[in-house]
């Protein structure tokens, strides 16, 4: 098996082939939340 | 052409014109593609690809008065540039975009996806324009806002979590309770889901929180998955396993998206993570690279049968030779006598044998991920294709000998008898 590393800059490139999109929806919680604090039904 | 195909071109035709007759022709075109079989599809996918498209009658008007139009009067130009773009629409489009507004037509549209992907791979041509608006119509569905990540817990329903399990391909599991060991502690799910199929997610990651790098799937769902575990905060996320559950959506990005989405949820919930790495196979390893090199296959891969041979010189190649099966030849070949010890079923369990071969094997892989090429250039490694693609990067220290030692692991990436 191998680790693929992804750094600062990996990320900033997908970030920026990636149109923004909504991270959390109408039944999703913020991702800060602790788990059990309002998940899906 | 069959009977049926010809209605379902027909009514393909119409649909989209509007009315109260859309509904039923609608309907008797979902009827038809079912009834069509995969073959009669095909004819139907070619058809649309092929015939669908707008007539010359239709652009004729909007063409001339555009060409006869003067930029300087722009509301008589701008009013020009969108008759023209009206007449040109896709009657492709119409017909999925008329689809996806039925019950169950997103999922359909879909499915239809699916199968001009796969036909495509199979080689069948002439599908180009019917791939292109269905990419282009999905990706619009995906770019709106309507992807919403949610994290899968042991508090999350047990229909979800049942479903991933089922979806999980790339390290399959058994029982539930491996699912609900993966979302245990310093283990992490997080699933990206469309609005408009709220049920299921549409691609799915798991992750694990360690200190440091974990270099094999025993560490992170097996056996020794508890021996690192640690009471400082972790620093590192290892991505070990992306599954897509529509393979309809393949090609527009969504791992992507989730893989970025998942980071940042991560760095705000475990403000310690200072790496992101994965966890990955090597599928294709053994199969399609090492043993027809071994075997003296030339397959045009930029490392040669030469190479490997001075990989294996020394202690290495006397180990091989005397240790290949007694039944194999009796010529002094290393590479036919890697090939053939790698075959049997007990060469792992001697450890003297794996310290010689840990790495040859190792820069081997390295040069299969990191410099073999397709015709494209891209990566011949699909998975290496996809990380190398994102700007993740790959290094001989971080590839990770024996590492996955289970039947599968090892058909993919390692040799086995199974192979």
């Amino acid at each position: 098996m191998v680790n693929y590393l992804y750094s600062e800059s990996s990320l900033a490139r997908i970030r920026r082939g990636v149109r923004s999109l909504l991270p959390w929806g109408r039944r999703g919680r913020p991702s800060g939340a602790p788990p059990g604090s309002s998940g899906p039904a | 052409m069959t009977r049926r195909l010809r209605q379902a071109c027909e009514l393909a035709r119409q649909i989209g014109a509007g009315g109260a007759a859309d509904r039923e022709r609608l309907e008797g075109f979902r009827r038809l593609v079912a009834e069509l079989g995969p073959e009669g599809r095909l004819g139907l996918f070619t058809w649309l690809s092929e015939e669908l498209e707008v007539a010359r009658a239709g652009i004729a008007g909007p063409a001339a008065a555009l060409q006869s139009a003067s930029e300087d009067d722009r509301e008589a130009w701008n009013a020009a540039v969108r008759e023209l773009r009206r007449s040109l629409a896709s009657p492709r489009q119409r017909l999925f975009e008329a689809l996806i507004n039925t019950g169950g037509g997103m999922q359909l549209v879909l499915d239809l996806r699916c199968e001009v992907l796969e036909a495509q791979r199979q080689g069948q041509a002439g599908l180009e324009a019917l791939e292109e608006d269905l990419g282009h119509l999905l990706n619009r569905w995906c770019q709106h806002g309507l992807l919403y990540l949610e994290e899968i817990d042991l508090g999350s329903s047990y229909r979800t979590v049942r479903f991933l399990k089922e979806r999980e391909l790339v390290h399959p599991m058994v029982s539930l309770d491996e699912m609900a060991q993966r979302l245990g502690r310093d283990r992490a799910c997080y699933a990206l889901y469309h609005a408009a199929m709220p049920d299921e997610p549409v691609v799915f990651i798991e992750v694990a929180l360690s200190r440091g790098l974990l270099r094999s799937i025993d560490e992170v769902i097996g056996g020794a998955a508890g021996a690192r575990r640690s009471a400082k905060p972790p620093d590192t996320a290892i991505f070990y396993s992306i599954n897509s559950t529509q393979n309809g959506l393949a090609g527009l990005g969504l791992a992507q998206v989730l893989i970025l989405r998942v980071t940042d949820a991560l760095r705000t919930r475990y403000p310690s993570l200072q790496t992101f790495a994965t966890l990955s196979p090597i599928p294709g390893f053994w199969p399609r690279y090492l043993r027809p090199i071994l075997e003296g296959r030339d397959e045009g891969f930029r490392l040669t049968r030469e190479a490997v041979v001075e990989l294996l010189s020394g202690r290495l190649g006397a180990a091989l030779l005397e240790r290949r099966p007694a039944a194999a030849g009796t010529d002094d070949d290393p590479a036919l006598a890697l090939a053939e010890v790698l075959a049997a079923p007990d060469w792992l369990a001697d450890p003297g044998l794996c310290r010689l071969l840990r790495r040859p094997l190792l820069d081997i892989a390295y040069t299969y991920l990191a410099e073999e090429t397709d015709r494209r250039g891209k990566p011949l490694n699909p998975v290496a294709g996809f990380h190398l693609g994102n700007g993740a990067t790959v290094s001989r220290a971080n590839l990770n000998f024996a590492a996955n030692t289970s039947e599968r692991g090892l058909a993919e990436s390692s040799p086995s008898p199974a192979v």
